[in-house]
C-alpha cells in the first residue's frame, strides 16, 4: 500500500481536506481523552489539597521550586519552537521545519534531564514514598506522604507523556527529510504540534498546584 | 488546516512574551505574602491565561471551525462535571 | 436493487447471486491468516471481533454455570469461598469489558457503521486494526490474571481490599482492562471522527439511521469516561506496587474516592453498553413493522440524553457507601431524570409497531423480547435510585436482577438480533430460520427462569456474592440454575447453526429483509471490499418504509 505522502490520498477518503477535517477531529477527541486522564489525578490532588491544606503547603515547600519554575520556562520555549515549526511547512519551508523540530526536541529533552536530576534530588531528600520516605521531616508526614505520591505520580505521567512526544517528534523530523512533507501536505505535522501543546498545558497547571503552595 | 487563516510569526512571538511575564509573575506570586485563598485564585487564574494563549494562537483554536473548537470545549466540560459532583459530597460532609 | 420477489422471504434455494465478475467480496479478497491479520478492511476487523469476543463470552459463561452450580445448595461444596470470589471477579471483568462494552460497537457497527453512512471505510483504518491487537493484548493480560489463580475482589476492586489485603494477580487484571481501554477509546475516535466526516452526499444527519446516532452517542460516552477508569487502575497498581497510595486509610486517604472515580466511568460504562443495544432495535423494530420509526428526532436525542445524563448520577451506586446525605439526594434525583429518555425510545418503538405490519423474524423476536424485559429492568432501575429502598437492597440479588434484565435480557438479546438481522450481509448466507426463532424462544424461557427468582431473592434479603444461603431460599435458587441450563443452551444453538450456514447456508440476495439503508440497498451480500461500486448519492429519508410489496408475507 502506497504511504501517505504529499502525493497520495488515502483510499478511505475522497479529497484532502477530508483527510485533513478528519485528522484535526480525531486529534481533539484524543486530546479530550487525554483532559479525563490527567483530570482523574487532578481530581484526587484537589480532593486531598481541600482536605489536608497545611500539610500540602508544607510538603511542596521540599519541592525544587528553582527547577520547576526553569522547567516550566523551557517547555514554553519548546511550545514556541513547535508553533515555529507548524509556520514554517505552512509556508512550505522544509528546511525551517526540520530545525524547529529539532528546536523542540532539544528544549524537550532538556526538560526531561532537568527532570530527571530533579528526581535524583527528591530521592537525596528521601521524599520518595515507599522507596525511602521519612515521616520526620514533616509536621504532617501523613498529608506530606499524600502530596509526593501524587508529585511523582503525576509528574511521571506529563514525563512519559513527553517521552512520547519526543519519538513523534522523531519520526516527523525523518518523515520530513524524507520529503513527505509540503505547504499542500503537512497534517501530522499539525497533529503532533496539538499534543505538544497540550502536553505543555498540562505542564502549566501542574507547576503552581505542586510547586507553588503557600501556607 | 489548509487555506484558513492563521497566526504570523511575530504573533508567535508575542504571546511567548507573554508566557514568559506571566510566568515570572506566578513565581514572584508564590513567594509574596498573599492570603491563602487569594493565592490559589491568583494561581490558578495565571494558569488559565497561559492556557487560553496556548490554545487559541499555538493550538490555533481561534482560527478554527465551530466544530473542531466544540471537540476542543469537550472535554473541559465533561471535567467540570467530575469536579462539581465529586465535590458535591466532598464539601457536604459532617 | 430489491428483487422482485413479493414477499419478505428470501429467495429460493438456487446458484450465488450474480456479481460483478472483476470484484471479490471482501471475505473472497485475499485468503490466508495473513491477510485478515494484516487487513484495514473494517468488515474483516468485526468478524475478527465476532470471534474474540464470543471466545470471552463463553468463559465469562462458563464463570457464571458454576456459581450457579454452587448455588443449587444453601452450603453447597463444589468451591470454596475463595474460589467462588474468583469466580464472580472473572464473570464481571470479561462480561463487561471482553464481552459486553465491546459487542456491539465493535462486531456490528464497524462491520456496518462505514456502509450505513455511504463510506468505504473507517477514517483512521489502521488504526481500528491497531484497536483489534489492543483488545486481543488485554484479554492476554487478563486470561493470565486468571489462569495464575485470579483475583478476588469483584469487577469493581474497591479499595482498601484490592490495594492493601486481596491476595490475587490484581495488577495483571487491572494491567488488562487498562489496556482494553484504549482499545475502545480507539474504537470510538474512529465512529466519532467517520461520522462527522465520512458521510456521503446527501446523508444529512436526521437521514441518518438510528443505529449511526447510538454508535455516535456510545463512542461520546467511552472517549469521555474509558480515560477515568484507565488513571483509577493505574492507581491502584501503582498503590498495590509501591505498597502505599492515595487511597491508603493509613495514611489519610479516602476509599469513597476510589469508588467516585470508578463510577464516574462505571455507571456511563452501563450505557456503553445498551446504547449500541436501542439502535439495533430502531432497526430491527422499523425493518420487521414496515414502517418508519415514530418519532425520529425524539429517539435520535434521546441517544445524546442518556449519553450526557448518564455521566451525572454515579452517586446511585453508593448511597450506603458513606458518601453525604446531600450528595446522594442529588445523585437520586439526577438517577431518576435518566430514565426518561429511555422510556420516550420505548413508547416510540411501540408506536412504530402500532399499525405496522408486524413479521415475526428471528430478529423481531430478539427485539420484541428486548423491549419487554428491558422496560422490567429499566423499571426496576428506578426502585433501586430511591434511596429508602435501596438501603434494604443494595447489595442484594435484586441489584443482580435488574442489571441482568437489562445487560442479558437487553443487551445480549439485542446483539443476537442485530447478529442475525446482519448475518445474511456478513456471511453472504441465510440461517436456519426455524431453529433460530426455536433459539430465541428459548433463551426468552431460560432468561426468565434464570433471572425473575433473582428479584425475590434480593427482596428477601439474599446478598449478592455470597456463595451460601439460608435453605429457605433454596427452591428460587433451584428455578434459577434450572433456566440457566436452559439459556445455556439457548446460548449454544445459534453458536452451532450460524456457524453451520457459514460454511453451508443458502446464499443470501443483497436484501432478503427488503429493509431500507444503503447497506442493503446499495451492497452485494457479502459486500466487495470497498463496499459500493460507486458511491452513493443519498436523496431518501431513513426508513423510507414500506417497500413496494406487492402481497404479504
Amino acid at each position: 500500500m502506497p504511504r501517505e505522502s504529499a502525493s497520495h490520498i488515502p483510499e478511505q477518503f475522497e479529497s484532502r481536506a477530508q483527510q485533513e477535517e478528519a485528522d484535526a477531529l480525531g486529534i481533539w477527541t484524543f486530546l479530550s481523552t487525554e483532559i479525563l486522564f490527567f483530570g482523574g489525578l487532578i481530581l484526587s490532588y484537589s480532593v486531598y489539597r481541600v482536605s489536608y491544606h497545611a500539610g500540602f503547603a508544607e510538603a511542596s515547600q521540599h519541592l525544587y521550586f528553582w527547577i520547576g519554575t526553569i522547567n516550566t520556562f523551557i517547555l514554553l520555549t519548546s511550545s514556541l519552537c513547535m508553533a515555529l515549526a507548524v509556520h514554517s511547512i505552512h509556508d512550505g519551508d522544509v528546511a525551517k521545519l526540520r530545525r524547529y523540530l529539532v528546536l523542540t526536541f532539544i528544549f524537550g529533552a532538556a526538560f526531561l534531564g532537568l527532570k530527571l536530576c530533579e528526581y535524583y534530588l527528591d530521592y537525596r531528600e528521601h521524599l520518595v514514598p515507599s522507596v525511602n520516605f521519612d515521616p520526620s521531616h514533616f509536621l504532617h508526614p501523613h498529608a506530606a506522604e499524600l502530596f509526593l505520591f501524587l508529585y511523582f505520580a503525576m509528574t511521571g505521567l506529563h514525563a512519559i507523556h513527553m517521552t512520547l512526544g519526543l519519538s513523534a517528534l522523531t519520526y516527523l523530523y525523518f518523515r520530513a527529510r524524507r520529503g513527505d512533507f509540503s505547504q499542500e501536505y503537512h497534517s501530522p505535522v499539525k497533529v503532533v504540534g496539538l499534543y505538544w501543546h497540550f502536553v505543555d498545558i498540562v505542564w502549566v497547571f501542574l507547576y503552581p498546584m505542586l510547586y507553588l503552595i503557600n501556607n | 488546516m489548509g487555506a484558513q487563516k492563521r497566526p504570523e510569526r511575530s504573533t508567535l512571538y508575542w504571546i511567548y512574551a507573554s508566557l514568559v511575564l506571566l510566568l515570572i509573575l506566578t513565581a514572584i506570586g508564590a513567594k509574596l505574602p498573599l492570603g491563602a485563598g487569594a493565592h490559589d485564585v491568583f494561581a490558578f487564574g495565571i494558569s488559565i491565561a497561559k492556557t487560553i494563549l496556548i490554545v487559541s494562537i499555538f493550538m490555533e483554536v481561534r482560527y478554527d471551525k465551530g466544530i473542531v473548537r466544540a471537540f476542543a470545549g469537550a472535554g473541559l466540560v465533561w471535567l467540570a462535571l467530575l469536579f462539581l459532583l465529586t465535590f458535591s459530597d466532598y464539601l457536604t460532609r459532617p | 436493487m430489491s428483487s422482485a420477489s413479493t414477499t419478505i422471504e428470501p429467495s429460493p434455494t438456487g446458484p450465488p447471486p450474480e456479481r460483478h465478475p472483476v470484484t471479490p467480496d471482501y471475505l473472497n479478497d485475499g485468503y490466508g491468516l495473513r491477510s485478515w491479520l494484516t487487513t484495514h478492511d473494517h468488515k474483516r476487523i468485526g468478524v475478527l471481533y465476532l470471534l474474540s469476543i464470543t471466545v470471552f463470552f463463553f468463559i465469562g459463561g462458563w464463570a457464571a454455570t458454576m456459581m450457579r452450580l454452587q448455588l443449587l445448595s444453601p452450603h453447597g461444596d463444589l468451591v470454596t469461598s475463595e474460589t467462588y470470589n474468583r469466580l464472580f471477579t472473572l464473570h464481571g471483568v470479561t462480561m463487561v469489558w471482553f464481552f459486553l462494552i465491546p459487542s456491539v460497537p465493535t462486531v456490528l457497527g464497524n462491520f456496518v457503521l462505514p456502509m450505513m453512512i455511504g463510506a468505504r471505510d473507517v477514517a483512521f483504518p489502521r488504526l481500528n486494526l491497531l484497536s483489534w491487537y489492543i483488545f486481543v493484548l488485554g484479554g492476554i493480560f487478563t486470561l493470565y490474571a486468571t489462569i495464575s489463580g485470579g483475583v478476588d475482589t469483584g469487577w469493581t476492586f474497591y479499595t482498601p481490599y484490592s490495594t492493601t489485603y486481596a491476595n490475587g494477580h490484581v495488577i495483571a487484571m487491572a494491567s488488562g482492562i487498562f489496556i482494553t481501554g484504549f482499545s475502545t477509546i480507539f474504537t470510538a475516535l474512529n465512529f466519532i471522527v467517520t461520522t462527522h466526516t465520512m458521510r456521503a452526499p446527501g446523508m444529512h444527519w436526521f437521514r441518518l439511521p438510528l443505529f449511526v446516532w447510538s454508535l455516535y452517542a456510545t463512542s461520546l460516552i467511552m472517549v469521555l469516561a474509558t480515560p477515568v477508569i484507565a488513571i483509577t487502575l493505574a492507581l491502584i497498581a501503582l498503590e498495590r506496587f509501591a505498597g502505599v497510595g492515595i487511597f491508603d486509610p493509613r495514611i489519610g486517604g479516602d476509599p469513597l474516592l476510589f469508588q467516585h472515580l470508578f463510577w464516574f466511568y462505571s455507571h456511563p460504562a452501563v450505557y456503553i453498553m445498551i446504547l449500541p443495544g436501542m439502535g439495533v432495535v430502531s432497526e430491527m423494530i422499523t425493518c420487521f413493522s414496515r414502517k418508519r420509526i415514530f418519532g425520529y428526532k425524539f429517539v435520535a436525542y434521546s441517544s445524546l440524553a442518556i449519553a450526557v445524563l448518564g455521566f451525572i448520577v454515579w452517586g446511585h451506586h453508593m448511597f450506603v457507601a458513606s458518601q453525604s446525605i446531600y450528595a446522594g439526594m442529588i445523585f437520586s434525583m439526577l438517577s431518576f431524570l435518566v430514565s426518561i429518555p429511555s422510556a420516550i425510545k420505548v413508547f416510540n418503538w411501540t408506536a412504530t409497531l402500532y399499525k405496522g405490519r408486524i413479521h415475526f423474524h428471528t430478529p423481531m423476536l430478539y427485539a420484541l423480547g428486548f423491549i419487554g424485559l428491558f422496560t422490567i429492568g429499566g423499571l426496576t432501575g428506578l426502585f433501586l435510585a430511591t434511596l429508602a429502598v435501596d438501603m434494604h437492597v443494595h447489595d442484594t440479588y435484586f441489584v443482580i436482577a435488574h442489571f441482568h434484565y437489562i445487560m442479558v435480557g437487553g443487551m445480549v438479546m439485542a446483539y443476537l438480533g442485530g447478529l442475525h438481522f446482519w448475518w445474511p450481509k456478513i456471511s453472504g448466507r441465510m440461517y436456519n430460520e426455524k431453529l433460530a426463532q426455536f433459539s430465541a424462544a428459548i433463551i426468552f424461557v431460560g432468561f426468565n427462569l434464570t433471572f425473575f427468582p433473582q428479584f425475590i431473592l434480593g427482596y428477601l434479603g439474599m446478598p449478592r456474592r455470597y456463595p451460601y444461603y439460608p435453605p429457605q431460599w433454596q427452591v428460587f435458587h433451584i428455578l434459577s440454575t434450572a433456566g440457566a441450563s436452559v439459556l445455556a443452551v439457548g446460548y449454544l444453538l445459534p453458536l452451532c447453526y450460524l456457524t453451520w450456514s457459514f460454511f453451508f447456508g443458502r446464499h443470501a440476495p443483497p436484501n432478503p429483509w427488503h429493509a431500507s439503508g444503503l447497506e442493503w440497498n446499495e451492497t452485494s451480500s457479502p459486500p466487495i471490499r470497498t463496499n459500493f461500486e460507486k458511491l452513493p448519492i443519498v436523496t431518501r429519508e431513513a426508513y423510507d418504509y414500506p417497500y413496494p410489496i406487492q402481497k404479504d408475507a
